[in-house]
């Protein structure tokens, strides 16, 4: 799903209604309670003037009664009382329940978004997906908040006042309806295009958020460049065409609701008009016309207090349906239904994998490759021949378009995800470090380890030492980023990381940062360590690493074309002892 | 000071708006008067309207219908349906007024937020939390907005029971006593609530910022997310995090639960006490049936607009607690600033030439200075490199000379001229950095080289990737230089990002160009053709070399060597391999990473750096 291809009509009117349902579906006790303080508040609301309207005709005009008045005052008394109780109880049930409904949806969402393949992250722009998780969800949010009550008591005075229109004068219902009928041809109209509208301000929002955040993460380069006038004014677009699509729903409902508004005050002359006609031709009384005219009020009042949360009403729909577009995006990478276990060694093998990322433009074709138990395989080749491609189609980032890979004989893709990461571990070597302890970022290898397993990893790696030089040993806060630490700091927890999951295959990337041969040293001695008796395939950009493996793979446009020892391929005289000489040969000092 | 002021803006961040906001809130709404003054005297039109309404109707019913008097029932009749289209055109005008001021407020400020985010100094952005800031403009925003464009109709309520008071006394002072009574009763509870609820609020926005830093670094990090099936620690951590939101929502929902039945029963009150105080009086014919009914409806009109006052009440607090938000954050003041334009010196006509006197920079929470009383001299034209362990300091010497960073006590000079003396413009344009982590920018890889110099020609442009080493895998790109390239286009390499980012650089001519790591991810081979390349075409300008690779500092007229914040040994390369011992180590050739076996067999290749054990 692209924003392009969420902008057009969304998901169906049903498609939400079922979604809603689900939603409420465990809250279900709760929700039906909440309907009975509805219910019991409009009782409240339409025994008022039925009251008043007892204690004027029985106890003030015909009988002159001070105990009809006691009785009417302790009965509305009672009836405020009645109505203080429900408005608490309607507030705690519908707010309360709709924030445990919305904790469930974040919760789904995030889970749903985590639960993506790589591929979905690539043709998705992170702006959009953030602003599905937090400006589209706290809309609703606000809904919840403060629009709820209002909603439900306004549609449900709404259908009370028909109810009670309808038996106080079918002959003049008759005569409402007909009035309502250019409002419901206006409002068919109307909520086709406000859907559109309301939707397209969802994704502009998105788009904001994007330039927001690709400004905030390259604030270094643009200040250094001085862009920030450019990217301001990249900004400004991006945020003239959210307030352009914003007012463009103020001037629907500009339109719009004035004529609801209109139409209901025109409504209530012509029923004065056609009451009037049908009191003189003896088809109604008096009385039934006056209070029609009454309880007219009540109905248009309900759509009045409508159409002022209609703002927040079709905000919330659309920030719904741009939920539910991105929860009815099926993952391309599911498990299967029966997932068959990955032994805990085994060799891994390639054959005749081809892949492309965005379907059409080959980044693998054709590719064979075997790599024992134990292993060390470096990829080699130049920039983009797509060694980090192969690297991420072993570690099941991607899966490739034909062919199969497979671990201990068995094709990934009849493992479970869950189980592939236990056996197979992609250890981005520029550790990228969430907020919290070094301790918390460790145990994201292994969720539920214990601090004396993280101990027993960091010890296994010989980095005891160096993890107790920092102010606050594992439990030292990393910071923004991970911006406490030291670049080969942060490659150390990453490779701690690795160790907790204790995986058979580790496919690294070389970290390209470079770091001081002080730290180098641990980080070597970590990563000697780890990959022991363990396969390993990294990605390298340099050649030094590729002498010390068991074989090298040279990857160029998409296909090894060399695979052999480091000293046979030089030996052989090929691509990579071109490579090779050419590596050297700049690799010495000349002034 | 650069680095204390960065301490305390971070710190104010987690302010969640306990007091203030008002100035900020009215100032946002600065020039918007006219059309936020035009929604209100709609509203007021409006609220005149519907308040005419029943006395219409009632007289209709009781002159038209009861009496028969069909004349004056169509004179009523017509009065109603003029009402309707005053009503309409004034709903109308009003929504659409509101409408226009709150977005544009919001769309305004948005704007503003974001350039102050900009021009503040890096620092400040090393510590920020962008899930708070991402945060402020979408949720913050919308609450102040949705504050502006209720406010109107909230002032048009006000109106209407103002205007019902004043009704109800002249009608009848004790009846009308009997029903406001309860006025103060609201105005004391709404008090009350507005005390209560705001705290609450704080928290909730602030807990919603924290989500979206949970949610925005999931996302950034995705790749080490999958890398390590680490979907299950981010979902318990959103999950808290969620259930942190939930826990002060529900606290706010329990508030509103306390307060607002209170306001919302005070109209059924008002009712019950004057029918039954009422009845009385019309038993002893103090007041009629007919005022009894006039006080009735006028007390049902009001109950929408009492009612409305626990709604306002909560969203003038959000629009508050949001506005000291953003507020927070609008008034951090960039601490890098322009020099006062009568003290504003140009840069005089020169090589590059950098000097560092007595430099101290620091975190305010970190244990000890990154640079402390540092000094340097970088002659004009020199290639330098600057060599040192893992935070010595050498990125922030980088970021020093382009003024990214102002020093906390000292001076960096360029040119002879204090960087501070000089505009901000022009010292980031005599001095171009380019960074191990290089950020490209939506659109195509022309769009990003022309970032160095906007008015660059192609042919210029060409040189510059075919100097920085790019020409060859930009050709072979899909659409060539105009190949969309960042977030939405194509995905290149490291490698490829970081010649992109030197093209960049090379492009903009600076005088002193700095590259920061700037070749890590590009092959020993390329790199050095590269710097080749660029050493020919400066010429005399400096370049500033931070490495640690022994090949590439090789190439450097001099070799700084750095540690702990300070300058400890200077000289050519082959120099200080001779006279220190303390270089031989960082650049680990001596103490334990000497190793056996290959190394030997390559005694060309000095720089141990890239030695990786397997």
């Amino acid at each position: 799903m692209t924003a392009t291809a969420a902008a057009g009509t969304g998901p169906s009117q049903q498609r939400l209604g079922r979604a809603a349902r689900q939603m409420m579906r465990p809250y279900r006790g709760k929700v039906r309670l909440a309907m009975v303080t509805v219910i019991g508040a409009l009782a409240t609301t339409l025994a008022g003037p039925a009251l008043v309207e007892y204690l004027i005709n029985r106890g003030l005009v015909h009988h002159h009664s001070m105990r009809v008045v006691d009785i009417a005052g302790g009965a509305y008394l009672a009836v405020a009382v009645a109505s203080f109780a429900f408005t608490r109880w309607q507030t705690s049930l519908l707010s309360g329940t709709g924030e445990l409904i919305l904790n469930d949806l974040r919760k789904r969402v995030f889970a749903h978004l985590l639960s993506q393949p790589m591929a979905f992250y690539d043709g998705e722009s992170s702006g959009q997906l953030l602003s599905r998780m937090t400006a589209d969800i706290d809309t609703l949010e606000s809904l919840v908040q403060s629009g709820i009550g209002t909603f439900v008591m306004s549609v449900g005075l709404f259908f009370a006042s028909v109810v009670v229109l309808v038996v106080i004068s079918p002959v003049l219902f008759l005569a409402t309806a007909a009035c309502l009928v250019p409002i419901v041809v206006a409002s068919a109209h109307y909520r086709t295009a406000s859907t559109k509208a309301y939707r397209a301000v969802r994704l502009r929002i998105g788009e904001t958020v994007s330039s927001l955040d690709e400004g905030l993460a390259g604030v270094r380069v643009i200040q250094a460049f001085r862009q920030e006038e450019s990217v301001g004014e990249a900004f400004d677009r991006r945020n003239a065409e959210q307030l352009a699509a914003e007012l463009h729903t103020v001037r629907l409902a500009s339109v719009f609701f004035p004529k609801v508004e209109g139409t209901g005050v025109l409504a209530t002359a012509a029923i004065l008009l056609v009451g009037g006609l049908f009191v003189h031709l003896h088809l109604t009384s008096i009385g039934a016309v006056a209070a029609y005219v009454l309880y007219v009020g009540n109905l248009f009042n309900s759509i009045q207090s409508l159409s002022q949360l209609f703002d927040l009403l079709q905000s919330s729909g659309a920030a719904l349906s741009t939920v539910v577009t991105l929860l009815d995006t099926e993952p391309t990478m599911t498990d299967p239904e029966d997932p068959l276990p990955l032994p805990d060694r085994g060799p891994l093998e390639l054959a005749d994998v081809h892949f492309a990322y965005d379907g059409e433009r080959p980044v693998m074709s054709a590719v064979d490759l075997e790599i024992a138990a134990g292993e060390h395989v470096v990829l080699v080749g130049p920039t983009g021949a797509g060694k980090s491609t192969l690297a991420k189609l072993i570690g099941r980032l991607y899966d490739p378009a034909r062919g199969t890979i497979r671990f201990g004989g068995i094709d990934l893709r009849c493992s479970s995800l869950a189980g592939l990461r236990r056996r197979i571990v992609i250890v981005p070597q520029e550790g990228f470090l969430f907020r919290g302890t070094v301790l918390d970022n460790v145990r994201i290898g292994r969720p539920g380890a214990r601090e004396t397993d993280v101990r027993q990893a960091v010890e296994a790696l010989g980095l005891t030492d160096r993890f107790a030089e920092l102010p606050d040993g594992l439990l030292t806060e990393v910071g923004e980023r991970g911006s406490h630490l030291s670049a080969g700091e942060r490659q150390l927890v990453s490779l701690v990381r690795a160790a907790l999951t204790d995986p058979a295959v580790l496919v690294m990337d070389e970290a390209t940062s470079s770091v001081d041969p002080g730290t180098e040293r641990w980080v070597e001695t970590a990563l000697a360590k780890l990959t022991e008796g363990r396969t390993t395939i990294t990605v390298a950009h340099r050649l030094t690493i590729a002498q010390r493996a068991d074989r090298v793979a040279l990857i160029d446009q998409g296909q090894v074309l060399e695979v052999g020892s480091h000293d046979e391929l030089v030996a052989s005289g090929g691509a990579y002892a071109d490579l090779f000489a050419a590596w050297q040969g700049a690799a010495e000092p000349t002034r | 000071m650069t680095a204390a002021g960065a301490g305390t803006t971070a710190r104010n961040e987690t302010d969640t708006g306990q007091k203030g906001g008002w100035s900020f809130l009215f100032a946002s709404l600065g020039g918007h008067w006219r059309t936020e003054g035009t929604s209100v005297a709609a509203a007021l039109a409006w609220t005149a309207a519907i308040s005419t309404y029943p006395l219409l109707v009632g007289r209709a019913v009781d002159v038209g219908l009861l009496s028969r008097r069909w004349d004056r029932l169509g004179l009523d009749v017509g009065l109603v349906a003029v009402l309707g289209v005053v009503q309409g055109l004034a709903s109308g005008v009003r929504r659409r007024n509101n409408g226009l001021s709150s977005r544009r407020v919001e769309a305004e400020l948005r704007k503003r937020f974001f350039s102050r985010l900009l021009g503040l100094d890096v620092a400040y952005h090393d510590q920020v939390n962008r899930g708070q800031l991402l945060s402020r403009v979408t949720n913050d925003l919308f609450q102040i907005q949705a504050f502006i464009s209720s406010a109107p109709a909230l002032i048009g309520n006000a109106f209407a029971v103002a205007t019902v008071a004043v009704i109800l006394l002249v009608l009848s002072p004790v009846l009308g006593g009997v029903a406001l009574v309860m006025l103060p009763i609201i105005v004391l509870t709404s008090k009350k609530y507005s005390g209560t609820v705001r705290p609450a609020l704080g928290t909730l926005q602030r807990e919603r910022g924290e989500l979206a830093g949970v949610v925005e670094e999931a996302i950034s990090g995705i790749r080490a997310v999958k890398g390590f099936g680490a979907e299950g620690v981010l979902e318990d951590r959103l999950g808290r995090q969620a259930d942190a939101v939930r826990d002060e929502a529900m606290a706010v929902v329990r508030t509103r639960a306390t307060y607002s039945p209170y306001l919302n029963v005070v109209p059924l009150v008002e009712l019950v006490a004057i029918n039954w105080v009422g009845g009385y009086l019309v038993l002893h014919h103090h007041i009629t049936i007919g005022l009894l009914l006039a006080f009735n409806t006028y007390l049902v009109l009001l109950t929408g607009p009492l009612q409305s006052i626990g709604w306002f009440v909560v969203q003038l607090q959000r629009a508050l607690v949001s506005s000291r938000r953003i507020e927070a954050i609008m008034h951090l003041q960039p601490t890098i600033t322009e020099p006062p334009a009568d003290r504003a010196v140009p840069l005089p006509e020169g090589h590059g030439a950098v000097a560092f006197r007595s430099v101290s920079f620091g975190y305010p929470e970190a244990p000890r200075p990154v640079l402390d009383d540092f000094d340097l001299d970088i002659e004009g034209g020199e290639v330098i490199a600057l060599v040192g362990p893992t935070g010595s300091g050498k990125s922030t010497v980088a970021a020093l000379i382009a003024r990214l960073y102002d020093p906390g006590t000292g001076s960096v000079t360029l040119d002879g001229i204090d960087v501070r003396h000089v505009k901000v413009a022009a010292v980031r344009a005599a001095v171009g950095v380019v960074f191990e982590d290089n950020f490209l920018f939506d659109g195509t890889v022309a769009d990003n080289l022309r970032v160095g110099r906007a008015g660059a020609s192609d042919a210029e442009l060409r040189e510059a990737a075919r100097l920085a080493q790019a020409a060859e895998f930009v050709e072979a790109l899909p659409d060539g230089y105009d190949t969309l390239i960042g977030e939405r286009g194509m995905s290149l390499s490291g490698g490829q990002r970081q010649r992109l980012a030197l093209a960049r650089a090379i492009l903009a001519r600076p005088r002193v160009l700095v590259l920061d790591d700037a070749t890590s991810a590009v092959d020993a081979a390329k790199e050095r053709e590269i710097l080749e390349g660029i050493g020919a075409l400066m010429g005399d300008r400096t370049i500033v070399i931070i490495s640690h690779r022994a090949a590439t500092i090789a190439l450097a007229d001099r070799v700084v060597l750095l540690d702990a914040g300070q300058v400890v040994a200077t000289g050519s390369h082959q120099q200080l391999l001779r006279s220190s011992r303390r270089y031989r180590q960082v650049l680990g050739l001596s103490g334990g990473t000497e190793r056996p076996g290959r190394r030997q067999e390559q005694p060309g290749e000095p720089g141990g750096v890239e030695e990786r054990s397997a």
